[in-house]
């Protein structure tokens, strides 16, 4: 007789899960999520408990408890899934050439200058503004020719400022942007603006400005003033707290039709998330928080080892389920590692690219050179093409065909689907290799992973509505804490 | 005296005999048929002379498929462009006088021979199944009758729109005006000024004792010389063997546009397939069928009383408002004239190009 | 799926492929009964009304009811997309399968095989 497998790399089950306690699966392959009945349920955990049985081993077991109808169902159930089957069962994906770039953001480095020296600062080729290479205006307008060029299937592109810190740049900036609005209108198509900013030199001119051409804003900011200056300190090494508080509220008081978000570094010392982002979300009133463990390499004192990870996570979890308890209401939360996560898990999004860097994405030095993304402009990597030649599509075609091949390490990760490797940044400053996977976040990403598919089922489960695609545009600053002041429904 | 008088009666019997041949309506005015072949031809036939007359080509993309006209049989209005576009041509002119394309954007919009024409020539109503195409998926979009008014020529768009059940193949005017015939899963009559469905007579939905769902497929225009709209329909007997001869039955479905009253008979234990029926304008208990043979049904007895296995297989069939030829037409690329009472052959008329009709109708037109 | 409840909008999609219109994975109910209808291809009629077994014999288990001769029914099936497995669909992704080929029983020898692209 033939004996059934189970296929651990394709599934991963969490829970018991919401008020009818059952467990949740995630199959991996497809990113379906799956809430698994009482019979199906108890087939899986005897596969879990014996690895490999026969159909009879089944059967047998299950006299009595579930008619052999539901036994055998629930089987081809989980064998159409390939979580159980005769042998090993993979899904292969076929790296697919990737001959055009279907850009729709490009990324523009304005200048490797900035005002401030933030201790974990990524940036190999940062300087002072005055020593700065900035993009001559040129070459940024060449840039967004080349976006329009490219964004052919697209009827409105993004247009990203980037650094060093932009603001140094804001003349050109400005004028940048009204070559964009020129040249996307006579293409037809439409253009929006985002900027990353230390938010150090935010006037209200710059403030009215953005308000006008509805920028998207992200304040790269650290907690409240303790905890942002631990890091975040001008280059005289004085800390930026004051300064920036007080130019993000009034950033947010002016009302930008999009919501402001902040991305928090977490450092060495810097990993109180709750406290964090308490004070950036509920105290200084900002939309949507999202934290990143700093990129660092392995032997930076400023990278975060086993212990403060451990910390990291456990806080991010608290408020995962405070995310949780709030969607289940219809109310949103601003932890915005979450929102990520849970559009993934609704969408099914699989991925064999771990971002859009290279497909949807490029950015321009302040040379021209184009790159896989921001990050990688100024590194001696991930070049391909500049603003005059155009786009190096071999050797980005071969870069991308090589990114989409599933490393050995990722083959049984139940992650592999969402995860795809990893960010090329990090692997290139970890291994200085941009393909390897990101071995240093794999635990973190699994064990989060494992989380969001459980918050996931809970929250589908409980309110199915919560995720209509309405749901999940961002609506701007309709926030509403847990503490119960403002039960404003999700819309 | 008598001479002038008789002159005088000579002449007059002269000119009346000449006024009566023009106030007169002739007896029967010229009849032609129409017929449309790939790739995008419509052909007006002289069944009289057994030729075509005149071939006129629709503009644009085909498949030509069904198509309306008004009791004035002046346009004919013709599905085509892939089902897309209600192309009028102007049968005198040859030319069109009348568009409407009706998919656009990202939405593509086909009639399936959903189409009509109100009797006096003024609305055209077509029944539109809109699908979205979406990057990665196909949206399916509420189906819809569109009213356009044939005056506003080439571009017309709709004047409006209502919602209508899918699967409507056939469309015929009603009883009145606003009246909008249409038959899918079941028989529907649109009041067109509402916007809403009347009646409905039930097809796929009839609750007949021992009959299960009928089986109906139909696309052909062939209503207009009995004013009846008829349809051949296959339905499963529940109370009998399945294995049995008798688990099958084939009957027709006829509709009388003016009353709106539909009769249903059953004829036969199901044998072959039939593709599409008409019904003898002079003897209205009397219908043709046909497909690989023609048959002629007696409703009243309730049974086939003739058969003529043909060299070919036909689809579509019409017949002379004298009732006395049967035109079978569709599928390949002729026209065949049998005797409607010995259904012997006693012509075939090839469409030139030798083009397919494919699904297209054909329909009688008085000219 | 029958014992395992799909969640998320992928799951919706693996487990119910036959589903009628786009509804609200997230409530199906909502959708009344076109959720439980198959709908007929938006986009072509019927295809197909009836269930045939297919073009090699006919809805009686014979050959008299097939079309005779067999071309007969060539473009009348390709045209409304009556057999989509067997024919290609020439009103939406084949159209100029037949361009030029007007008659089925004189050209069909000329009409090439589909290959799907990519």
């Amino acid at each position: 007789m033939t004996t059934l497998e189970l296929q651990r790399h394709n599934y991963r089950a969490v829970g018991p899960v919401g008020a009818a306690g059952h467990r949740v699966l995630l199959h991996v392959p497809t990113t379906s999520v799956f809430e698994l009945d009482p019979a199906a349920d108890a087939v899986l955990g005897l596969l879990e408990e014996k690895s490999r049985v026969s159909r009879e081993d089944v059967q047998t077991r299950f006299d009595g408890a579930y008619s052999p109808g539901e036994v055998v169902d629930s089987l081809a159930d989980l064998m159409a899934l390939g979580i159980v089957a005769g042998g090993r069962k993979d899904y292969a994906i076929i790296a697919r050439p990737i001959e055009r770039t279907p850009l729709n953001t490009l990324v523009l480095t304005l200048t490797t200058g900035c005002n401030l020296g933030c201790s974990y600062c990524y940036r190999e080729d940062l300087t002072t503004p005055r020593a700065a290479q900035v993009i001559e205006r040129e070459t940024a307008m060449r840039g967004i020719d080349l976006l329009l060029r490219e964004a052919v299937d697209h009827p409105r592109v993004n247009i990203v400022f980037f650094g060093g810190e932009p603001l140094t740049r804001f003349a050109t900036l400005r004028e940048l942007v009204a070559y964009a609005n020129e040249r996307a209108a006579a293409v037809g198509k439409g253009v929006d603006f985002s900027l990353t900013t230390n938010a150090t030199l935010l006037t209200n001119e710059i403030i009215d400005f953005f308000v006008a051409q509805r920028f998207g804003i992200s304040v790269s900011m650290d907690g409240d003033e303790i905890n942002h200056n631990r890091h975040r300190i001008t280059v005289g090494g004085k800390g930026t707290y004051r300064q920036v508080a007080h130019n993000v509220k009034k950033l947010l008081a002016a009302g930008i039709g999009r919501p402001v978000g902040t991305r928090v570094t977490l450092a060495s010392g810097n990993t109180d998330v709750l406290r964090l982002y308490r004070h950036l979300h509920d105290e200084l009133g900002i939309a949507e928080v999202g934290f990143a463990p700093v990129t660092a390499g392995k032997d930076s004192p400023l990278g975060l080892d086993g212990d403060e990870m451990r910390t990291v996570l456990d806080a991010m979890k608290v408020l995962g389920r405070e995310y949780t308890a709030a969607a289940k209401l219809g109310l949103r939360h601003g932890l915005s590692n979450m929102t990520a996560m849970m559009q993934d898990l609704w969408s099914g999004t699989r991925k064999t690219l771990p971002c859009g860097a290279g497909v949807g994405l490029l950015a321009v030095g302040t040379g021209g050179g184009l790159s896989l993304c921001h990050r990688f402009t100024g590194t001696d990597s991930g070049y391909f093409g500049d603003v005059e030649t155009g786009v190096d599509r071999a050797a980005l075609s071969a870069f991308l065909q090589q990114a989409q091949e599933l490393h050995p390490a990722c083959r049984e990760c139940r992650a592999r689907s969402i995860c795809a490797g990893g960010c090329y940044h990090e692997a290139y400053v970890h291994d200085g290799n941009p393909l390897s996977p990101t071995f240093a976040h794999c635990d973190f990403v699994r064990e989060w992973l494992d989380f969001g598919v459980e918050c996931f089922g809970e929250i589908i489960i409980a309110n199915p509505g919560f995720f209509t695609a309405r749901a999940l545009t961002n609506t701007p600053a309709e926030t509403s804490v847990l503490t119960g002041t403002v039960a404003d429904t999700y819309h | 005296m008598r001479a002038r008088w008789l002159r005088h009666t000579l002449m007059a019997s002269v000119s009346a005999t000449a006024l009566s041949a023009v106030l007169t309506p002739v007896a029967e005015a010229t009849e032609y048929l129409l017929a449309v072949t790939r790739p995008n031809t419509l052909h007006v036939v002289d069944v009289v002379a057994r030729k075509v007359a005149r071939s006129i080509p629709i503009p644009g993309d085909g498949i030509p498929g069904g198509f309306a006209l008004a009791d004035d049989g002046k346009v004919a209005y013709v599905l085509t462009n892939r089902f897309e576009s209600v192309s009028g041509i102007d049968l005198d002119s040859g030319k069109q006088v009348f568009r409407a394309d009706m998919s656009s954007g990202d939405v593509r919009v086909k009639s399936m021979s959903g189409l009509t024409v109100s009797r006096d020539g003024k609305q055209l109503y077509v029944h539109q199944i809109p699908t979205r195409l979406k990057r990665t998926e196909y949206e399916s979009l509420e189906t819809r009758i569109a009213v356009y008014n044939t005056a506003d020529g080439i571009g017309a768009k709709p004047v409006k729109t209502f919602p209508a059940p899918r699967r409507i193949s056939v469309m015929a005017p009603g009883a009145g005006p606003d009246r909008i015939v249409a038959l899918g899963w079941d028989l529907y009559v649109f009041d067109a000024a509402r916007g809403a469905i009347d009646k409905t007579f039930p097809l796929r939905n009839w609750q007949r004792k021992n009959f299960g769902e009928p089986d109906i497929l139909n696309m052909w225009y062939q209503y207009e010389q009995a004013g009846v709209l008829s349809t051949p329909y296959y339905a499963p007997k529940t109370d009998v063997d399945q294995a049995s001869p008798e688990a099958f039955m084939v009957g027709v479905m006829t509709f009388d546009l003016k009353r709106e009253e539909m009769a249903l008979t059953d004829l036969a234990n199901a044998e072959t397939a039939i593709f599409s029926s008409v019904v003898n304008p002079v003897r209205r208990s009397e219908v043709f069928t046909v497909m690989n043979q023609l048959f002629r049904a007696d409703l009243d007895a309730k049974q086939f009383t003739q058969r003529l296995d043909l060299p070919q297989t036909y689809y579509a069939i019409n017949i002379s408002s004298d009732g006395r030829e049967l035109y079978l037409g569709g599928a390949l690329d002729n026209i065949a004239v049998y005797d409607a009472a010995t259904f012997n052959k006693l012509a075939d008329i090839p469409l030139p190009g030798g083009a397919d009709q494919s699904v297209g109708s054909i329909r009688m037109v008085r000219h | 799926m029958k014992h395992l409840r799909p969640l998320n909008h992928k799951a919706h999609t693996l487990a119910q492929p036959a589903a009628g219109t786009f509804a609200d994975p997230s409530a199906p109910e909502a959708a009344g009964e076109n959720a439980a209808t198959v709908q007929p291809m938006a986009s072509v009629v019927g295809c197909t009304t009836t269930f045939d077994p297919g073009w090699e014999i006919d809805a009686f288990g014979g050959l008299a009811s097939l079309c005779q001769p067999m071309e007969a029914d060539l473009y009348g099936c390709t045209d409304p997309c009556w057999w989509p497995a067997q024919l290609a669909d020439s009103m939406n992704t084949a159209r100029e399968w037949t361009d030029g080929k007007n008659s089925a029983l004189r050209d069909w020898r000329e009409l090439q095989a589909l290959f799907p692209e990519d």
